[in-house]
């Protein structure tokens, strides 16, 4: 198994004006994702997800332990170009219209015209934003922003998705079409990295998880393995009335115990989403919950 | 790495654009390249309007774009670092000094724009204005100085003559030699009210080449008004004169009269010219010993050296957008920006005033102990560095040549042009690039 990222004991210490020790952001973070899962950085303000984040982008120089992504120093240019990356906070230039920025990031990454141009179209048909090409990013609403911010990121078809509260801002529907997008992204072999505090966005759609607390990490493993109920096991079935007496029956011969039957209910996002894509496009309900309808653009399905 | 270079050179304009500063940029520059010819006059006492126009427009054009690259230079890096998409650019595969360079090359260009823009508007405010008449002229028909040998003997037999005639212990109250040739000089060059002087003027060029008469005197500090006259063109043996130029309520100073198409039959050797002093004049008026009369013909190097002057300019504004965009990859916004005015007042204060800054000479003091004389060696050593600097900047900015019409050589000046345009801005992406490269991006 190829490892997208493994840091070790990663430590970070900020320094004042007069280089006297100040404060510990992260105190000793460990973290080995390996390549094409999807994993959550999950923890309350302050616990260092975002400073663990920029130590793994080069932004920040960790004072003690080590790291290597995607095989290399993150600093390396050749690890930087595979790469992508959406920040907290909208950094795109308000002045530049979409088409703008997205030409703007693919010519950082040195791409040739033609291939700009290209990407540009299919990654705002992806992202929902083909018809807002030509406004500027200034009159952009916040999910509009963290759109086309997830837009830049993978203008490169990066190795490594780097996303600092991807879904947040975004409507129901927006934060769907991204998690969507993230789980087909990483069955292409791509790596999702994501801090987050949307604890529901995260289960939805990581494979693993860390949670970190005052800079250390204090629960780490495949998201299922730590949700796991002790004790208790939970079936599924479709069955009428008449059948779910008989099956209470049973197992309440087999067990000893009265089991507690729950009527199947779906969770409030899908049910927003039906509904609401019922009511203003139904043709295009169907699709957008049917996550195999998702069509990734061409580039982002290849290798780099 | 063009690609991204290029990028961010795109990005620079646009943002300079949709913050309206180049539009302000420009509006600022063609204030006082508009307004400055149009309304400056000779004040009778400088070197006449077009040595004016010439002299205070430029610099007015230069601090303008002074002072907007620095603006622009601080602001273009520290709105990025303010607004964090710094720290996304340095999430990418970018060097420092690509970053460094695009933002540089994106000034420039606003600089160049606003530059060309306003030059031009110069230029043609400088035609409407002048219309007709010489902008820039050199000398094509000047008097032969005076022989001084003639007037330092007429000085001595005039001196021999009055030792005789005086009495031998009144020699002390006859004036000596020097006094003689003044005296002398001063009645050749002087016009006394109602009175008038004459010169001949070899014409060694062709006849109909001259459009200007410049003349230059200064008068009676004691009795100081305006004075008027009359100036005659005579060719030899003709009875009616060539032309005849009243002019009036003029004080000290170089004076221009513009002159219309005369015919001068070709073979003239020389010209008579005769100034008549008004009889209702105050004061004596006293031409200039060297130039008293000098005639002068457009000049055809004052667009080219306008062009030069243009690219002079650039190439300082080159140079103050490279420090300040280095400054403002260590330094925050405004302490960017004073840090550039700073360094500029500093270089071109003394530059543009025209006054060197005294040399200092080592000292090598026997009192001081070796750290102390090591610490003052370095510190004249970069004084006396700052120093040449100085003269150099001075000795390329382009003004005082512009003006009197003196030919602006690229050879001249080509050192300084490739450290302003070439080497400073080449050492500053070097520096700036260690910096961003080593910054950790806090928020």
């Amino acid at each position: 198994m190829i490892q997208a990222i493994e840091a070790n004991h990663l430590k970070k210490t900020f320094r004042d004006f007069w280089h006297r020790p100040n404060v510990t952001a992260v105190k000793d973070v460990s973290l080995h994702i390996t390549q094409g899962k999807v994993y959550g950085l999950l923890g309350p303000n302050g616990s260092g997800k975002s400073t663990t984040l920029k130590m793994l982008l080069g932004l920040l120089h960790p004072t003690s332990g080590s790291m290597q992504v995607l095989e290399g120093k993150p600093s390396d240019y050749a690890v930087q170009a595979r790469i992508g990356y959406l920040p907290e906070v909208s950094t795109m230039y308000r002045y530049l219209t979409a088409n703008e920025t997205l030409n703007f990031y693919g010519s950082l990454f040195d791409l040739p015209a033609a291939i700009r141009k290209q990407r540009t179209q299919d990654l705002l048909t992806l992202v929902g934003l083909s018809a807002a090409g030509r406004r500027p990013v200034g009159e952009f609403s916040r999910g509009m922003n963290r759109r086309l911010g997830l837009a830049q990121a993978l203008i490169n078809n990066p190795d490594l998705l780097i996303l600092d509260e991807p879904t947040a801002g975004l409507d129901p529907i927006g934060c769907h079409h991204v998690k969507q997008l993230l789980r087909r992204l990483a069955a292409t072999g791509k790596t999702v990295l994501i801090a987050s505090h949307l604890l529901a966005d995260i289960e939805d759609i990581c494979h693993e998880i860390s949670i970190l607390h005052h800079g250390n990490v204090i629960a780490q493993g495949p998201i299922q393995d730590l949700l796991m109920n002790q004790g208790t096991t939970t079936w599924t079935s479709t069955a009428t009335a008449e059948q779910q007496d008989t099956i209470t029956a049973a197992l309440q011969d087999i067990t000893g115990t009265q089991p507690e039957v729950t009527p199947s209910r779906t969770n409030l996002e899908t049910f927003f989403v039906q509904a609401v894509l019922e009511a203003g496009q139904p043709e295009k309900a169907a699709s957008t919950t049917d996550e195999a309808e998702l069509q990734l653009p061409a580039f982002l399905q290849e290798p780099r | 790495m063009i690609r991204a270079i290029l990028a961010l050179v795109y990005a620079t304009l646009k943002h300079a654009w949709s913050t309206r500063a180049i539009i302000w940029l420009v509006a600022w520059a063609a204030v006082p390249a508009v307004l400055l010819p149009m309304t400056l006059q000779a004040d009778r006492t400088a070197a006449g309007a077009h040595g004016m126009i010439l002299t205070y427009t430029p610099i007015a054009l230069f601090a303008v774009l002074l002072v907007g690259s620095i603006w622009l230079s601080a602001y273009t890096l520290a709105s990025e670092r303010l607004h964090l998409q710094f720290s996304m650019l340095r999430t990418k595969p970018v060097y420092g000094a690509a970053i460094w360079l695009g933002k540089w090359l994106g000034v420039l260009i606003i600089i160049a724009i606003t530059l060309t823009i306003s030059v031009a508007l110069f230029f043609a405010t400088m035609i409407i204005r002048f219309q007709g008449q010489p902008i820039a002229t050199k000398p094509v028909w000047t008097i032969s100085p005076p022989d001084e040998t003639v007037i330092l003997e007429q000085a001595r037999q005039m001196q021999q003559n009055m030792m005789l005639q005086a009495d031998p212990s009144d020699h002390h109250n006859i004036p000596t030699l020097q006094q003689w040739v003044n005296r002398l000089r001063q009645q050749k060059y002087r016009v006394a009210p109602g009175s008038s002087t004459s010169w001949k003027i070899p014409l060694t060029l062709h006849n109909n080449t001259a459009q200007a008469m410049q003349f230059q005197w200064r008068l009676d500090p004691m009795r100081r008004q305006p004075v008027a006259g009359t100036w005659t063109l005579l060719t030899p043996g003709a009875i009616e004169p060539l032309a005849i130029y009243p002019v009036s309520g003029l004080l000290d100073g170089t004076h221009t009269i513009s002159l219309p198409q005369h015919n001068i039959p070709a073979a003239t050797p020389y010209l008579i010219i005769t100034f008549e002093s008004s009889p209702d004049n105050e004061p004596q008026i006293f031409f200039d010993h060297q130039n008293p009369v000098r005639f002068k013909q457009q000049s055809g190097i004052f667009l080219a050296n306008l062009i030069r002057a243009t690219m002079l300019i650039l190439a300082l504004c080159a140079a103050t957008s490279a420090l300040t965009l280095l400054f403002s990859a260590f330094l925050s916004f405004p302490v960017t920006v004073f840090a550039a005015h700073g360094v500029l007042v500093a270089l071109l204060v003394p530059a543009i005033a025209g006054q060197d800054t005294p040399h200092i000479r080592h000292s090598h003091g026997h009192h001081h102990g070796h750290t102390e004389t090591w610490f003052l060696t370095h510190a004249e050593h970069f004084l006396n560095a700052l120093y040449r600097l100085t003269r150099s900047l001075r000795a390329t900015l382009p003004f005082r040549r512009l003006s009197e019409n003196i030919h602006i050589s690229f050879q001249e000046h080509a050192s300084v042009i490739c450290i302003l345009i070439l080497l400073l801005p080449m050492l500053c992406a070097i520096l700036a690039h260690l910096k961003i490269m080593r910054e950790e991006v806090l928020s």
